[in-house]
């Protein structure tokens, strides 16, 4: 939740900065020809920024020129990147390992084994976790100061006494059009006449300025903050300075804070000018130097001793005040709608429209894939060590490799590296499959094995040679991996283009090859694709919740927190297949039976965890526990994971919708649930079933034993998954 | 004779308290609200201040003078530099202008910025 919170303000730091840096060039460039009640009125737009966590979209904001999540992108961007190296990473120890066969203990392996040691736990996760508490303690030491400073002023503001000039403040309001009534009082504990209070604002005027001010000076004072409370300044700039507490982390908010400030009293003094018919600026001029030279004490430095001195700008900018004409006021008016529409709204190139809807799930994504790319770039990492640990012969230079692969029929297969050039880029490498026998005789095989990170996808499946390689020798083809099928003797070549970087963690098990298919943005749940060794079939088998490992000996396996392993039916439930794996570096597997594994942990190892944030991921988990007890007829824990109208309207005492109990076969999310006509005014999740049953008598599907249905998930206001109810659709 | 420093606000106060003491605490409160533009809790907070400097007693609320005008030293607040009040000042109130340090050259200097662009509009 912190960590939700902090995201989204970061989010709106970095826009409201971009707004602010905008300003000041604008400022600096313009600041000539507009006034400043100009740019006052941007500073509005950076506090909204500052303050307001959403904003409309429109095909105007500057948003669509800056790409407001370029951070987020380049994730998903290094991430896909990613995804294009590994399908060869995935499998390089079957180039530099030995080839006993053993395909599950190589995929394990190459996903498992080799996160680095020094990885830490979810450093991206752990990282923003303490940035945000940091950012929570100053912030709200910042706010509790705030607030005591106030209280402490307001309290010795309080007895202020009634200053009985009512006809000066009275004539002023006028000119101002002012009319609320505002009480005047003198102080002798300050030396600034300042505007107090929030809801009910009064002029407090300093003794000595009150008695020793001639009649005009004190109508300049008052006027000046008369025009403050008529613009509401009172509020906007505490609210300021509760925005500076929320990204006191932002040094641009900071400079902004001094600017805004420098531009709120300029704009003001501005109105004071024009409300007088005569030229009043040399002697409005010349009391602000009187007043602030009047005694030399305390307020200067701090927050406001930046660039020009105050005074001294603000003189400035009251000589050269000019009346605005009709015309220029206009062309502000106009530039700042332009302005307000351009930096106020977000970019639209986003299909669910509100960029602040966006940002908020995308941080999420964003910092999930991140994390998920840590812990593969860590992999990535390590593998690139063990290379240079094993294989010491490899001294980098590409020509010298000479990989031995594996040994069949007195034939040892190896692959040679070309070196590349010519149309090959730059990032890729192209190995050449070659083998000898012992009589000295050699066979290239292939010459277009993709080779990556100094390894390479190659196995021997059946009686054929499967690799990861490239379609042709066209420049464009080396962008794009392919499967490769090629026979033993190197003939018959086949190949199977998968998208782009398709291919991951291409295995073989009995007869079939298998790969984990390519999704846009990575998102889970990952297809898992199956094709024959001839490449001619490919069937996506199953959506898997997880990263894809490896299939070995009729199961899949894949990562998710734990190992988890699946029947190829790919419909049971997935089983744990090793708990500890998580957060644990792997050193070696051993098989010792048939559904027997040693697996030995390097008990030094830093934990790391890939799991799913997926909201169907949880809805699935209750779902699942919901129909285990099912099959146990166990319906008070049916209850507990469900809705009140659940409870109320499908459960009887020896049935649940008919049913004595119910053993889930499938259970599968309907994406498009259009045609079930849902009303919920909750979020709703819908899961298709199949399930065997043994229903009672009055139930319409008596006596049958199967059916299928589907079963509607809501999400109730603590965001806890429940069953609510089934249906026939 | 002793006499009791007070500020410009407690000696408004005060002026109330010599014109109608002794006088009921209640009753101070009303005046003070209609000639100084007190709250309630201010002017107690006042009151409090006062008795504790020996300037008036509240015997069962009700409230008497102690001392005469003669005794009475106004003094100008010469409040020692507060960071955190000041400091306040400028964060939450717009306030007409900060007190600067100017020197002397400076104030020349800012007076002619002033002449310059009078003349040049002439």
């Amino acid at each position: 939740m912190l960590e939700y919170i902090f995201n989204s303000l970061i989010n709106m730091s970095i826009t409201a900065s971009i707004v602010a840096l905008l300003i000041v060039l604008l400022r600096w460039v313009l600041g000539r020809y507009f006034n400043k009640t100009f740019f006052y009125a941007l500073w509005a737009i950076v506090l909204i920024r500052l303050l307001v966590p959403f904003s409309l979209p429109s095909m105007f904001s500057i948003f669509n020129v800056i790409p407001l999540h370029t951070e987020i992108d380049s994730q998903s961007y290094i991430y896909n990147e990613y995804h294009s190296n590994s399908s060869n990473m995935a499998q390089q120890d079957n180039v530099s390992w030995d080839m006993s066969g053993n395909s599950l203990m190589n995929g394990i392996n190459s996903s498992v084994l080799l996160p680095n040691p020094q990885a830490s736990a979810d450093p991206i996760q752990v990282l923003t976790f303490v940035f945000s508490w940091i950012w929570l303690i100053g912030a709200a030491g910042l706010f509790i100061f705030s607030i005591y400073a106030y209280l402490r002023t307001s309290h010795r503001l309080n007895e202020a006494v009634l200053y009985n000039n009512d006809d000066m403040v009275l004539q002023c309001s006028k000119k101002l059009k002012l009319t609320r009534k505002i009480r005047t009082f003198t102080s002798d504990r300050i030396h600034t006449p300042v505007v107090f209070g929030l809801i009910k604002p009064r002029i407090i005027l300093p003794l000595e300025i009150a008695e020793g001010c001639t009649e005009s000076e004190l109508a300049y004072i008052i006027t000046h903050e008369l025009v403050h409370i008529k613009r509401f300044d009172y509020i906007f700039k505490p609210l300021f300075v509760l925005a500076l507490c929320l990204h006191w982390f932002n040094p641009v908010m900071w400079l902004s804070f001094i600017l805004f400030q420098k531009d709120l009293e300029m704009a003001c003094d501005e109105k004071v000018l024009s409300l007088f018919d005569t030229d009043i600026r040399s002697e409005y001029a010349s009391s602000l130097i009187k007043l602030a030279a009047k005694k030399n004490i305390i307020l200067n430095g701090g927050l406001l001793a930046f660039g020009e001195s105050n005074i001294r700008s603000r003189i400035k900018g009251i000589m050269r005040f000019k009346k605005t004409g009709v015309l220029i006021g206009i062309a502000s008016i106009i530039i700042l709608i332009v302005i307000g529409a351009i930096l106020l709204t977000n970019g639209q190139n986003n299909a669910d429209g509100s960029i602040g809807e966006n940002i908020k799930s995308e941080s999420n994504d964003g910092t999930e894939k991140e994390r998920i790319y840590k812990v593969l770039e860590e992999t990535d990492k390590s593998l690139k060590s063990y290379e240079t640990e094993t294989d010491t012969q490899n001294d980098g230079s590409p020509s010298s490799i000479d990989n031995r692969l594996w040994e069949k029929d007195g034939w040892t297969y190896y692959i040679e590296q070309i070196p590349r050039g010519g149309v090959i880029p730059l990032d890729n490498y192209v190995g050449r499959l070659c083998r000898k026998n012992g009589q000295g005789s050699t066979e290239i095989l292939d010459e277009l094995v993709a080779y990556r990170n100094n390894s390479a996808v190659i196995f021997p499946a059946g009686d054929r040679i499967v690799f990861m390689g490239y379609a042709g020798t066209d420049v464009m083809d080396f962008k794009r991996n392919v499967i490769v099928s090629i026979r033993e003797d190197g003939s018959d070549r086949r190949t199977f283009n998968t998208q782009y970087s398709g291919g991951r963690h291409l295995c073989y098990d009995n007869g079939y090859l298998y790969f984990e298919g390519w999704t846009n943005d990575g998102a889970f749940p990952r297809p898992v694709c199956r094709l024959d060794t001839e490449l001619t079939k490919n069937i996506k088998m199953a959506d898997i919740d997880g990263s894809f490992i490896t299939v070995y000996d009729g199961y899949a396996y894949y990562l998710n927190g734990s190992i988890y392993r699946l029947k190829l039916d790919w419909v049971s439930k997935p089983e744990i297949w090793d708990k500890a794996a998580l957060g644990k570096k792997i050193v070696s597997i051993e098989k010792t039976s048939d559904n027997d594994y040693n697996v030995f942990y390097d008990e030094n190892s830093k934990p790391y965890i890939l799991r799913l944030p997926d909201e169907k991921r949880t809805a699935l988990s209750v779902i699942e526990k919901y129909f285990i007890s099912f099959e146990k007829s166990d319906y008070e824990t049916m209850m507990a994971l469900s809705t009140e109208y659940h409870n109320k309207n499908l459960v009887h005492d020896n049935d649940v919708w008919g049913m004595k109990w119910a053993k889930a076969k499938e259970i599968k999310l309907v994406e498009n649930t259009e045609y079930l006509r849902i009303e919920n005014a909750e979020p709703t999740l819908v899961y298709g079933v199949s399930v065997d049953m043994e229903t009672v008598k009055t139930s319409s599907q008596y006596p049958s034993t199967s059916t299928f249905f589907y079963v509607i998930l809501v999400k109730d206001n603590n965001g806890t998954w429940r069953v609510d109810r089934y249906t026939t659709g | 004779m002793e006499r009791i420093k007070i500020f410009d606000a407690e000696y408004k106060f005060m002026n109330i308290i010599w014109e109608h003491s002794p006088i009921p605490s209640t009753e101070l409160v009303k005046l003070a609200n209609q000639e100084l533009g007190w709250k309630k809790s201010t002017t107690y907070t006042v009151i409090r201040r006062l008795c504790e400097r020996g300037a008036i007693k509240n015997v069962d609320s009700i409230v008497y003078s102690l001392i005469s005008r003669e005794q009475v030293m106004r003094s100008e607040t010469e409040e020692h530099l507060d960071k955190v009040y000041n400091g306040s000042l400028k964060l939450f109130f717009t306030a007409f202008l900060q007190k600067e340090k100017l020197s002397k050259d400076e104030v020349d200097e800012l007076k002619k910025i002033i002449e310059e662009y009078g003349k040049k509009e002439k």
